[in-house]
């Protein structure tokens, strides 16, 4: 539209929002809040124009923007969206703008919250459109910063621990994926970040060499993911992070790392994506294993849902491991319905410990006299959590499970076991919240309020809508995973 | 004698005159007025002049005074930092409180001298022009160290260089004296023309270059030579702190520069190893080290141990790819060490204390403060986008390009412990709570050199061409 360089404008919208921010005085706390709900509406509204903008059925990146950036080292601003993306910046999009209502509800240093929030926004969003990887890499490191903060500022009783273990973890990874990342730029000729120029010069890298560089970018990704065992940063981050942190954290970014694997690692070095293939989904049935039974045994609210984090995330890394269109599809279609439901888990958990002042899960019981309305929420999609049939979440894990069921059947049928483990702790978790006798200490607690419930209904409409016709979104994705199949040399 | 070609040379060192001459009219100005304020304008003014001189002139490569000196890009380069550097060490230390006003103006003659001397080390080509530049500096060193009167840590920290200094700078004259004994000639071409494809002396060779590594790794605060860094650095007024940091050390590498690449380039399996290694160690005990520091300038010292380290990879890769990751390096590190030290500067102005724990909720009352140290501090540890990401990524690459995966590794491993200890600053200032309300309101002095530092921070981070582009033109003449 007028020629705007729309991908520019929806990545850098929230740093206007923060120069904006600077000039408002701190007491100013509504201002403030306006000031960024209106940034993060207008992304989103941004995020929408560009699917207006989007040819679905095309493969490849469009809307395309490259300026020369660092030429003596050919580095290249270069944005570019394909569905794989275009569906992550939705999410991003949509996530920030319902997380910040859910911000309302910090009371503390507002201002310098905000800030960090959209600084937060910028990474992510940018960390999804750079098709050059330096611009990945400095994309992927600012969201390390502000989200440091987030939780270490805002956060529970072990913030400092819980921040400084999230980003030196991080920081770990991605040192490697920096030295991966530099390793294929001096391999490829000519000398290229690109990642377009990469996947076309995939065949030339020699197999030891494409498993040692994948072996580096594997650090940086799976820490992000988190695969096991490289989780433990995880439950620590998500428990002590405060409400609206969580709901990124675990929504978008560890889809960046997902979105690493399916973006560079996997088209750029096919040959070890293959060699690997059988190692990862072994790490992929233990997380989705491991991960439920942990989780089953959390007293702890949200430390439950982070672990049930870990256990889907599992069936993503099963669906790519599978190296086949159906496993990718449900692959990819997991990162999403995990972000759009375990974004509203942690939402609810907000709410509910906003009110009671503790996630503590064996503290409740019979909730559901006192907050009908919280409890249906909370039924809802603690089900799309657990994978029922007509929710979103059953179609990614169906798709998953099928696609690595054609490649390790031995691995994917003890992998289904996990999803018995799963409706056993959501169910495990519902009858000691909403059934059961009422705690009568809970007597007058007050039920969810407009404003939380409006946050939580496009999530629920989502989750409704992918659920019964999933071909909405794997429209939009199939291409763009077509065209990595093919990089990979095992298209259909 | 023909005295035509020498009178001929000297406009050549015209900069290194006038900041000479500066330093005596301030030297003699100190004692006749009051206003000591008007001899720091006096000190600018000269070094702003000289600054001008040395960017406008363009550079042709010669040999000067019967080969002691050269005038080349590489010269220059290190001329321009320096003259930047004195300009932001005399900026921050204007309204420094622990200096009495008293002993200001010699402060500035000092500083302006110890930049003539970081001049004359850039451009020196033979080796008694080299030795007299490093001992020239270290004298002066040795002074500022102990310029806080009355201060015991201060006198202590004089004398810990002093001591250790004059030993490292003997060991090197040892090896000098070897090297002259070995070739007849101190001149470092000559040097390299008399020893090419000689390899009779294998032993003394390796004697020779471990002699110079050693009195030039003190100045660059090398591992085992850096013993001498935490200590002064915590004793010095901070000014002159902050001017160590940078001054000496990027000296340090010049010289080691051009001593190992032109002098001893055919020896280069003599000591790439070797030096290998000490880049290895030094980043491993300066990190390893920071970690459990309180006071912040001791952090610092650390910090910069370890900086050392990774600067040193540059070097160990010895092509001009390396050289050019390492000017980045020396550069980017100059601006965010500086900016780092000038808000200390500016907090210890008002608080009287360097311990971490006094910076705790620095954030809540001197929030511009607090985020400008935080930048530097995340550039020091290497996060994009800021100057210190594009110094490490240079060095990163040099190191993979170049086949040395070993010491990439070891720097990205040593970046992450690093970031920890950075963190714990930012921990304090923005995650703890104040024990009292403080607010900053820095010198304008002051307030402008640490904005010109974030400026140049977030620029180099964002933008780095312009820079990459002044280093690769300065040092593409040098190393054939």
């Amino acid at each position: 539209m007028f020629g705007l360089p729309l991908l520019s404008l929806i990545i850098f919208l929230p740093v206007l929002g923060i120069l904006i921010l600077f000039f408002i005085p701190k007491a100013q706390t509504s201002t403030i809040r306006g000031v960024s709900v209106a940034t993060t509406l207008v992304t989103f509204l941004l995020s929408l124009l560009i699917l207006a903008h989007f040819n679905t059925a095309q493969p490849g990146f469009q809307l395309e923007e490259k300026l020369s950036w660092i030429p003596q080292v050919n580095i290249n601003y270069h944005v570019g969206v394909d569905g794989l993306s275009y569906s992550m910046i939705f999410l991003t999009a949509l996530l920030c703008f319902l997380a910040c209502f859910a911000s309302f509800s910090i009371k503390d240093r507002i201002k310098e919250y905000f800030i960090f929030y959209l600084m937060l926004e910028v990474g992510m969003i940018g960390t999804f459109l750079a098709l050059d990887l330096f611009l990945f890499y400095v994309f992927w490191e600012i969201t390390l910063v502000p989200m440091y903060f987030l939780i270490g500022i805002w956060g529970g009783s072990r913030k400092e621990y819980a921040a400084i273990k999230f980003f030196l973890y991080t920081l770990a990874g991605s040192v490697f994926m920096l030295l991966g990342i530099l390793a294929l730029y001096f391999n490829s000729a000519p000398h290229t970040f690109s990642i377009v120029e990469l996947i076309a010069q995939n065949s030339l890298f020699p197999r030891l060499f494409q498993n040692i560089i994948f072996a580096a970018l594997f650090f940086g990704f799976a820490i992000k993911v988190p695969v096991f065992p490289f989780h433990t940063w995880l439950p620590d981050a998500h428990v002590e992070a405060p409400t609206p942190a969580s709901v990124l954290l675990a929504g978008v970014l560890l889809k960046m790392g997902g979105y690493g694997f399916f973006r560079i690692s996997y088209p750029i070095l096919p040959e070890a994506a293959k060699f690997f293939a059988p190692a990862i989904a072994l790490l992929a049935l233990i997380g989705i294993v491991y991960g439920a039974f942990v989780a089953m045994a959390q007293t702890d609210f949200k430390k439950m849902v982070a672990y049930s984090s870990v256990s889907h995330m599992g069936f993503v890394m099963l669906g790519l491991a599978s190296l086949n269109p159906i496993g990718f599809s449900g692959a990819y279609l997991q990162m999403f319905n995990h972000g759009i439901i375990t974004g509203a888990m942690f939402l609810l958990v907000g709410v509910l410990y906003d009110r009671a002042h503790t996630r503590d899960l064996n503290a409740f019981g019979g909730l559901r006299e006192v907050v009908p309305v919280f409890s249906g929420m909370l039924i809802f999609f603690s089900l799309a959590s657990l994978g029922l049939p007509g929710l979103s979440g059953f179609v990614s894990e169906f798709l998953s499970l099928l696609g690595g069921f054609k490649a390790f059947r031995l691995f994917t049928i003890i992998s289904v076991t996990g999803i018995i483990v799963t409706a056993g702790y959501i169910l495990f978790m519902i009858q000691r919240i909403l059934l059961g006798p009422l705690n009568p200490k809970w007597k007058s607690l007050a039920e969810i309020n407009t404003r939380e419930i409006l946050t939580l209904v496009p999530l629920l409409i989502l989750t409704l809508a992918l659920g019964v016709y999933p071909k909405l979104i794997l429209d939009i994705l199939n291409p763009g995973l077509n065209l990595i199949l093919k990089a990979i040399g095992v298209a259909n | 004698m023909n005295v035509a070609p020498f009178i001929a040379d000297i406009k050549y060192i015209l900069p290194e005159i006038i900041l000479t001459i500066a330093a005596l009219v301030i030297l003699i100005f100190s004692v006749l007025i009051k206003n000591k304020r008007a001899l720091a304008y006096f000190s600018l003014a000269s070094l702003g002049i000289t600054l001008l001189y040395v960017s406008k002139t363009p550079v042709i490569t010669t040999s000067l005074f019967s080969g002691m000196l050269v005038n080349d890009s590489f010269a220059a380069f290190f001329k321009i930092i320096s003259i930047i550097i004195a300009l932001a060490v005399i900026l921050i230390s204007l309204e420094y409180k622990e200096i009495s006003p008293n002993y200001r103006g010699e402060f500035y003659c000092f500083i302006l001298l110890a930049t003539t001397a970081i001049m004359f080390m850039g451009a020196a080509s033979n080796l008694l022009m080299i030795y007299l530049g490093v001992e020239f500096l270290s004298l002066i060193s040795y002074i500022i160290a102990a310029y806080w009167r009355g201060n015991v840590k201060s006198s202590e920290s004089g004398l810990k260089y002093f001591l250790i200094g004059t030993a490292c700078s003997i060991t090197m004259l040892y090896g000098i004296s070897l090297l002259y004994g070995l070739t007849g000639s101190l001149d470092l071409e000559q040097i390299n023309a008399i020893l090419y494809g000689n390899t009779s002396q294998p032993a003394a060779i390796s004697i020779i270059i471990l002699t110079i590594l050693i009195g030039l790794g003190f100045k660059i605060a090398m591992v085992p030579v850096h013993f001498w860094c935490p200590d002064v650095y915590e004793g010095a007024p901070t000014p002159v702190t902050a001017f160590f940091s940078v001054g000496p050390k990027i000296a340090g590498f010049a010289v080691l520069l051009r001593f190992l690449l032109t002098g001893s380039i055919f020896f280069y399996e003599h000591w790439a190893h070797l030096l290998g290694i000490l880049a290895i160690i030094t980043m491993v005990v300066g990190n390893l080290t920071a970690l459990s520091q309180t006071n912040i300038k001791r952090l610092l010292a650390y910090s910069s141990i370890a900086h050392a380290g990774y600067a040193l990879i540059g070097l160990v890769i010895g092509t001009h790819i390396g050289q050019v990751s390492l000017f980045v390096y020396l550069l980017t590190y100059t601006v965010m060490n500086l900016g780092a030290f000038a808000v200390v500067i500016a907090v210890s102005n008002k608080i009287k204390s360097d311990e971490i724990k006094d910076y705790a909720g620095l954030s809540l009352h001197s929030p511009y403060l607090a985020a400008a140290l935080a930048v530097f501090l995340l550039s020091l540890a290497g996060i994009p986008p800021l100057a210190g990401f594009i110094g490490k990524f240079y060095i990163f690459s040099a190191a993979i390009e170049e086949g040395f995966i070993t010491l990439a590794i070891a720097a990205v491993i040593n970046s992450v412990i690093a970031a920890y200890y950075y963190f714990i600053v930012i921990k304090t200032m923005y995650l703890e709570k104040p024990q009292a309300k403080i607010e900053i309101k820095p010198a304008p002095s002051l307030n402008f050199a640490l904005i010109i530092a974030l400026i140049l921070t977030l620029a180099i981070g964002i933008y780095p061409q312009p820079i990459l582009d002044f280093v690769i033109h300065t040092s593409s003449i040098f190393i054939p």
